[in-house]
C-alpha cells in the first residue's frame, strides 16, 4: 500500500492532464462558458470520456456541445457523487480532509485569488488518493460495500453510473490477484481506484 | 517492491488509464445499441461500455423522436451535471419505458433536488467570480442569494432584485455594501470587489456577460450608444482620425476605436461609480480621475467615470438597455425584466447541463446558443409564467427535443 501513492505519481507522469490529440498549447481551446477564463465549466461529470471531437454540426443546430476533450468534474460535484454513492451527506466527517485540501483538488476561492482548476496532474491525483483514504476506510463505506472486490459491481454502478464491463472486472481481478496484498489493502485500493478512475473524475 | 508497483499501477490504472489513452473503455454516450434498453442494475444487465454503434447525425428540430436508448444516453449525461449523482435504477427504468415522454417529468423532479440548487449556486459563483472570505468580507453572499432563490422556487429575477442577503444558514441579513439600495447579487462586496477595476469596466462586463450573455460591443438595439459629447474626450473616437488624446492615439487600450465599446461601457459602468475597490458604497464619491493614480482610477480606492462633466460623473444615473436608471438597483431591475435576461438564463442552464462549445458561431458576441432558439424557449416559459423560476426555465430547456438531439450529436464519437 505504501507504494501506491508514488506509483500513482509515476503513472501520472504520463498523464498530466494533456490528452490524446491535444497539444500543450491546445488546452485553452476548451474554455468553458464563464467570465473567468481559467475556470472549468459549470457542469459536472457523468461517465463519458470522449476523446475524439466531432466536427459535424447539422444545419439549424442551435448550439454545439463542448466535446473536444474530457473535463475534470468540479470538486464539489466529485464530493457530492462520492457522498451519494456511499449514502452519506456531503458534510460528513469523512470528507474533512477533502474539504481541507479542496484547493489542491481543483476547487475555487475567488476571495483569495484561487480560480477553478480543471487540470489533473500527478500532484492532484496523489492528493485526491490521499483524501480518499478516510472515505474508503469509513464505517459507512464498509457498511454499504462490505467487501471489495466482491461488491465492485454495486460500487461501480453507484459511482460511475453503469456496471463495470467484463474488461473492467477482469482488470481489477488480475491486479488484485497479482498483488498478493491483504484483504484490507485490496479493499482500500479498489475503493480508491473506483473514485479516482477517469470514469469518475472526468466528464 | 516490484510486485507492489505492479499492484498499484494495475489497480489504479484500471481506472486511470482511460484518462491517458484514446483506447478508452469509457461508455460512449449516444452510441449504445438501439436495442439495449435494459436499465443498469448492479450485477448485470446494462449497457456494455465501449460498444459503439455507428450513428447518424440526428435532426435538430421538433420532429426528433428519441429512442429509449437515446433518451437514456441524454439523461445519463445530463443528470450528474445537474444533480451530482448518477441515475438510479428506477430512473433508468422509467426512461427506458417512456423514452422522450419520461424526460420532462423526471427533470421536474430533478430540479427540486438539493444537488440542483448547489449546481446553480456554483455556476453563478464562477460567473460572478465570488466565493470565500477575505478579511471581514464574505464573498459567499452572491452564492447564498442564488441558493435562497433556487431553494425557495423564487423567480430567477430575484437574484437581481433581492432586497436582502443571506448567511450560510440561509438566514436573512443585511447586504454589506452600505449602499442605500439593493440589487441582489450586484450589491454585494463579493461581486463588486471580485470584479473591480479601472473605469469599473470589470464590473460592467461581468454584469453583461452573466445576465445578458453579451460582450462588448453589444448590438445597439439592445444597448443604445451614448451621445459622444458626454464622454471624456479619449472615448469619443470611433477611428484614428477622431482620436484627439495623444496618449491614446499611441495605441493605448484597444487602440483607436474607443467609442465602439466605451460608448456602451460608459452607461453600464456609471452606476458602479460610488462603490470602492472593496465594494463599499461611498456617498460622496465624485467619479473624478485621480491626479496621482492610473488612468481610470479615482481617489480613495474608487474608479473614474467615463463622463466628461463633473456633475454627471458624480451621479449614479445612467441608461441601461434603453431605460434611464437612477442607480445600480434601477439597472438591475431593468435587466431582471428584460427578455434577454431570461434567454441568458437558458444559455447558462445549457452550459451547466451539457457544456457549450464557445466556438459555435452565433454572430453575437457572448452568445454560444442561437439567439432565436433561446428566445423561443424563454418566451414559451414566460407565456405561462411571466417571471419564471430557474426551475421552470430548466424544465423547458432540458426537455426540449432539439436540446436532446444537439446534445446527442455532440456526444457521439
Amino acid at each position: 500500500m505504501k507504494y501506491l501513492f508514488p506509483v500513482c505519481a509515476l503513472f501520472s507522469v504520463a498523464c498530466t492532464g494533456i490528452f490524446d490529440g491535444q497539444t500543450p498549447g491546445d488546452q485553452s481551446s476548451n474554455v468553458p462558458l464563464t467570465n473567468n477564463p481559467a475556470t472549468p465549466g459549470g457542469g459536472s461529470g457523468s461517465s463519458t470520456t470522449t476523446n475524439t471531437p466531432t466536427t459535424t454540426t447539422p444545419a439549424g443546430a442551435p448550439f454545439k456541445v463542448r466535446n473536444t476533450e474530457p473535463e475534470l468534474v468540479p470538486f464539489d460535484m466529485r464530493v457530492r457523487r462520492i457522498a451519494t454513492a456511499i449514502g452519506v451527506s456531503v458534510d460528513h466527517a469523512m470528507f474533512a480532509d477533502m474539504n481541507k485540501n479542496s484547493l489542491k483538488l481543483g476547487d475555487y476561492d475567488y476571495a483569495n485569488g484561487a480560480l477553478p482548476d480543471g487540470s489533473w496532474n500527478a500532484n492532484r491525483i496523489a492528493a485526491w488518493l490521499l483524501a480518499l483514504k478516510p472515505v474508503c476506510n469509513s464505517a459507512e463505506m464498509k457498511a454499504k460495500y462490505p467487501t471489495l472486490p466482491e461488491s465492485l459491481p454495486a460500487l461501480v454502478r453507484a459511482a460511475w453510473g453503469h456496471v463495470p464491463s467484463p474488461d473492467d472486472t477482469t482488470d481489477f481481478q488480475n491486479a488484485i490477484a497479482a498483488s498478493g496484498a491483504t484483504p484490507t489493502v485490496n479493499y482500500e485500493s479498489t475503493c480508491m481506484a473506483v473514485f479516482a478512475a477517469a470514469e469518475f473524475v472526468y466528464r | 517492491m516490484k510486485r507492489a508497483i505492479v499492484f498499484g499501477l494495475a489497480l489504479v490504472s484500471t481506472g486511470l488509464v482511460a484518462a491517458c489513452s484514446s483506447d478508452s473503455t469509457a461508455p460512449a454516450i449516444g452510441t449504445g445499441s438501439p436495442s439495449d434498453t435494459t436499465p443498469n442494475t448492479p450485477g448485470g444487465g446494462s449497457q456494455v461500455p465501449g460498444e459503439v454503434t455507428p450513428q447518424q447525425t440526428l435532426p435538430v428540430d421538433s420532429s426528433f423522436k428519441p429512442t429509449p436508448q437515446q433518451a437514456l444516453d441524454y439523461m445519463r449525461y445530463l443528470g450528474p451535471s445537474l444533480l451530482g449523482r448518477v441515475l438510479t435504477d428506477e430512473e433508468e427504468a422509467k426512461i427506458t419505458a417512456g423514452a422522450a415522454s419520461a424526460v420532462k417529468p423526471m427533470v421536474e423532479t430533478w430540479v427540486a433536488e438539493p444537488g440542483f440548487v448547489e449546481a446553480v449556486k456554483s455556476m453563478m459563483e464562477i460567473r460572478l467570480g465570488s466565493n470565500g472570505t477575505r478579511g471581514k468580507a464574505d464573498f459567499n453572499l452572491p452564492g447564498y442569494i442564488v441558493r435562497h432563490v433556487v431553494k425557495n422556487n423564487l423567480p430567477w429575477s430575484n437574484i437581481l432584485t433581492s432586497t436582502t442577503c443571506y448567511d450560510a444558514t440561509d438566514k436573512a441579513i443585511a447586504c454589506d455594501t452600505g449602499a442605500p439600495f439593493t440589487a441582489g447579487v450586484l450589491t454585494t462586496r463579493g461581486f463588486l470587489a471580485g470584479n473591480e477595476g479601472r473605469f469599473n469596466l470589470g464590473r460592467a462586463r461581468a454584469m453583461l456577460l452573466t445576465f445578458m450573455c453579451r460582450d462588448y460591443p453589444v448590438e445597439d438595439s439592445l444597448q443604445p450608444y451614448i451621445d459622444k459629447v458626454r464622454l471624456k474626450l479619449m472615448f469619443r473616437a470611433s477611428n484614428a482620425s477622431e482620436q484627439q488624446v495623444a496618449e491614446v492615439a499611441g495605441g493605448f487600450g484597444n487602440g483607436l476605436q474607443c467609442f465602439s465599446c466605451h460608448g456602451q461601457f460608459s452607461n453600464h459602468a456609471q452606476p458602479f461609480v460610488k462603490f470602492d475597490q472593496s465594494g463599499t458604497w461611498i456617498a460622496d464619491a465624485t467619479g473624478a480621475q485621480s491626479t496621482t493614480g492610473q488612468l481610470g482610477e479615482s481617489d480613495r480606492s474608487l474608479m473614474a467615470s467615463h463622463f466628461d462633466t463633473p456633475a454627471e460623473a458624480a451621479l449614479e444615473k445612467a441608461q441601461w438597455f434603453g431605460s434611464d436608471v437612477e442607480n445600480l438597483a434601477g439597472g438591475a431591475a431593468v435587466m431582471a425584466k428584460h427578455p434577454k435576461f431570461r434567454e441568458c438564463a437558458v444559455q447558462q442552464l445549457l452550459d451547466m447541463g451539457v457544456g457549450l462549445d464557445l466556438g459555435f458561431d452565433t454572430k453575437v458576441k457572448g452568445l454560444a446558443v442561437m439567439g432565436d432558439f433561446l428566445a423561443e424557449i424563454a418566451k414559451a416559459v414566460t407565456t405561462k409564467s411571466p417571471d419564471p423560476t430557474i426551475q421552470e426555465l430548466a424544465v423547458a430547456t432540458y426537455s426540449d427535443v432539439r436540446v436532446m438531439a444537439a446534445t446527442l450529436n455532440g456526444l457521439k464519437r
